[in-house]
């Protein structure tokens, strides 16, 4: 295991040293090309953010070269036959991708955060660098293990990144459904503001990305020698408190679930369809029921809903034929969606 | 009978008895090792050990234990079988003897009448 | 040794295996031979590892091999479209099964040579033959004591293709058992010394090419009056008449089949040869494949 280990880094590693330039090389652009004096504290949050961002965009994908070996005949071939167990060949894949991500990563950040101590004037609490770079390891690792248990759930790759990128916005979307039912009673804060839109719910706090964003934010201006936290209500921290427990949840559920499932994994799944209750079996109809039901502010837009589940319901299946069981998910799905938006628009 | 078709071990078979019958393998001559052979060929061992069993048991060669396989020298000639094998096929065919003798004459020649 | 007991695989409703019983003796090479979709890649497939069977028992030297290390570092598959990662050149393949597996660097480099293969180049470059030597020379180089190859003299050249014979009569010679499936049967008589003929989700015939030839024969026959292939006291398992010839095979002791019919005096009675593929055809066609 420890040889194919090395094996698996030293063919990574002109892949990391791309990727490291290239993180750096963008975060330097970026850097030189903005005036940071003028932009003041935005800036921070701006620069801090590139290399987040550019992180979770490796997060995301890696598992994707990394895991696509489970998803073609071919590979498995190769590598279900290698004298390993399944569960360390996708330990040692699953390791290397996550060096692949923290590597560049933490050389990208660190070349710009010192071009940035170098280049501005503004003042600077540089020593705040240090623990926004640890914390954000732990989203960056949430949004990998997240995305690769997604990924492998599938029988062929495409099938993956799909899976992949819904569960990046599942909790989002349930969120932003419940804010919507819940909506109507109107809320007045402290200040004496009154919300017409529930303030209890911030979606944009749960998606898998989002720690990663607003420890950014937080950070930025920690960093920013300013001292406090700009208007930052203690809902919108309750809200990012639970959003970082669920997806931290999910992270690990994720990566426990990754392994428990490599011993059941089997060849013959591969490259059929994705039948995994991880999958489009949830994902369907979820995806189905919370869109159309946040179509209550525009009900026109349950069209491009239906259509965009007809489509993805063909993707699954493989067919435009999608058979009748998939027929009744597909409008029950439907018709549990409006009923929502209904309630959304009218009851509430 | 005819046989078209052989098995690898009688086609290799029949390849030797043919090279000792028509005395391009001379008695006491060396053969390859049933190795040796196998590996030239790419032919299975233990098909080539059926092929020198089956030799040696005609007694076509005979093996010395740890030094190798040799020619047991000449057998019936090559041209005899040859002409037994072709004029059974022949006469099978429907050809009567005169009309076989008279093809022979044609083919050798002369004024044998 | 190996040996598969009853063995049931099914992929959805498609049953592959149905009780298949196979034992392949040590330092043997045997020919896994059967239609196209009959099994033989799911064969190799279990026993190189790769998918788990339903039922009955794959063992290698007597332990299971699924998810088995220790069993797995010694066998190798090389399946039929062997994998390599894109970009992936001869030398970083090599570096990958010299991690896993025992690797002879002169065995690779002489068939390197031989095969003259620029090890530099990306494999994606090249044809489909070259890469098919280069996975025969890492095969042979990692000198497994079980090799389980699927249709690898496809797309090999002559020559190659003797080169990588005499490979494995060496890899034999050193106790290796070697497992290959193909449709290429002049190549598999040649180098096989026992074979496998899967069909039906069953081992339909096993054992030594030579005995199963000796077995199974087909004779061509004509008697003076006109007597139907089913009148004749010998069972055929498939006869057919033209005119007044009778083709027919049989399986069984041929001296006592031709004594009988020579009891009927025939005015023609002969034996037609059959080799490895004509044993194959006639198998395979009593059920029904070919009509």
């Amino acid at each position: 295991m420890k040889k194919y280990f090395i094996y698996e880094l030293k063919k990574s590693s002109f892949t990391i040293a791309c990727l490291s330039v290239i993180l750096t090389l963008l975060y330097l652009v970026i850097l030189l090309s903005t005036e940071a004096g003028r932009l003041g504290i935005n800036a921070y949050t701006t620069y801090l953010a590139v290399p987040a961002y550019s992180g979770a965009v490796l997060a995301f994908a890696v598992p994707f070269r990394q895991l696509d070996y489970k998803m073609k005949k071919r590979s498995a071939d190769l590598f279900f036959s290698l004298p390993l167990s399944h569960s360390k060949i996708i330990a040692v894949k699953f390791l290397t991708g996550l060096i692949i991500v923290f590597a560049p990563y933490t050389l990208s950040y660190w070349l710009g955060a010192f071009a940035m101590m170098i280049k501005t004037s503004l003042p600077i609490n540089a020593v705040f660098y240090i623990p926004h770079f640890f914390i954000t390891l732990l989203p960056l690792y949430i949004v990998y293990a997240v995305s690769s248990f997604a990924f492998t759930r599938a029988g062929k790759a495409s099938d993956g990144v799909l899976f992949s990128a819904f569960w990046m916005i599942a909790p989002m979307l349930a969120v932003a459904v419940l804010g919507s039912l819940i909506k109507g009673k109107p809320y007045t804060d402290i200040e004496g503001v009154t919300y017409l839109y529930d303030p209890y719910f911030h979606p944009e706090y749960y998606s898998v990305f989002s720690p990663l964003s607003y420890f950014t934010s937080l950070f930025a201006e920690l960093i920013s020698a300013d001292g406090y936290f700009m208007d930052t209500s203690s809902i919108t921290i309750a809200n990012m408190i639970v959003g970082f427990a669920l997806t931290a949840l999910m992270g690990a559920g994720a990566s426990a679930g990754l392994f428990i499932a490599e011993k059941n994994a089997r060849f013959e799944n591969i490259e059929q369809i994705s039948d995994s209750l991880f999958g489009y079996k949830t994902a369907l109809p979820y995806l189905t029921v919370c869109l159309t039901a946040l179509c209550h502010f525009a009900f026109f837009l349950a069209v491009f809903v239906a259509v965009g589940a007809f489509l993805l319901t063909a993707v699954y299946r493989r067919t435009l034929k999608i058979g009748n069981k998939q027929a009744i998910i597909y409008a029950a799905s439907l018709t549990a969606g409006i009923i929502l938006a209904l309630i959304c628009a009218y009851v509430l | 009978m005819r046989k078209l078709k052989k098995s690898v071990f009688e086609n290799l078979a029949d390849g030797f008895k043919w090279k000792i019958e028509t005395g391009i393998l001379l008695e006491g001559d060396k053969l390859p090792s049933c190795r040796e052979l196998a590996m030239e060929k790419g032919i299975n061992p233990n098909t080539v050990q059926r092929a020198y069993t089956e030799l040696e048991e005609s007694g076509y060669i005979y093996t010395v234990p740890k030094k190798g396989v040799y020619v047991c020298g000449r057998k019936q000639s090559g041209a005899v079988r040859l002409a037994k094998e072709r004029l059974e096929e022949i006469k099978d065919a429907g050809l009567s003897k005169e009309e076989a003798v008279k093809i022979l004459n044609e083919v050798y020649g002369g004024n044998n009448d | 040794m190996i040996e598969i007991k009853n063995l049931c695989k099914s992929f959805g409703d498609k049953k592959v295996f149905d009780g298949a019983n196979i034992t392949v003796g040590d330092a043997s090479i045997c020919g896994l031979i059967g239609i196209n979709g009959a099994g033989k890649s799911t064969l190799l497939r279990i026993i190189g590892g790769v998918i788990k069977p339903d039922g009955g028992k794959v063992t290698v030297d007597g332990e299971e091999v699924f998810e088995n290390e220790r069993i797995k570092s010694r066998l190798f598959f090389l399946a039929d479209d062997p994998y390599y990662d894109t970009g992936v050149t001869g030398l970083k393949l090599k570096e990958l099964y010299k991690t896993f597996y025992p690797f002879d660097d002169s065995v690779f480099d002489s068939y390197i040579n031989t095969f003259s293969l620029d090890l530099k180049k990306p494999i994606r470059n090249f044809s489909k033959g070259m890469k098919r030597q280069l996975f025969v020379a890492v095969a042979l180089a990692c000198g497994p004591e079980y090799l389980f190859l699927d249709e690898s003299f496809d797309g090999l050249d002559p020559l190659a293709r003797l080169e990588f014979k005499r490979g494995l009569i060496a890899l034999q010679e050193k106790g290796s058992t070697i497992i290959i499936a193909s449709h290429s049967l002049r190549e598999l008589e040649d180098i096989c010394d026992s074979f496998v003929l899967i069909d039906d989700s069953k081992v339909k015939v096993s054992g030594k090419i030579e005995e199963a030839l000796d077995n199974i024969f087909k004779l061509q026959m004509a008697f003076e009056q006109d007597i139907k292939p089913e009148d004749l006291p010998v069972r055929f398992i498939r006869a057919e008449k033209v005119g007044r010839i009778i083709t027919a095979v049989a399986k069984g002791d041929k001296q006592q089949v031709m004594q009988k019919l020579e009891s009927l005096n025939p005015v023609i009675l002969e034996e037609i040869p059959m080799d490895f593929e004509d044993m194959f055809i006639e198998e395979v066609r009593k059920e029904g494949y070919l009509k």
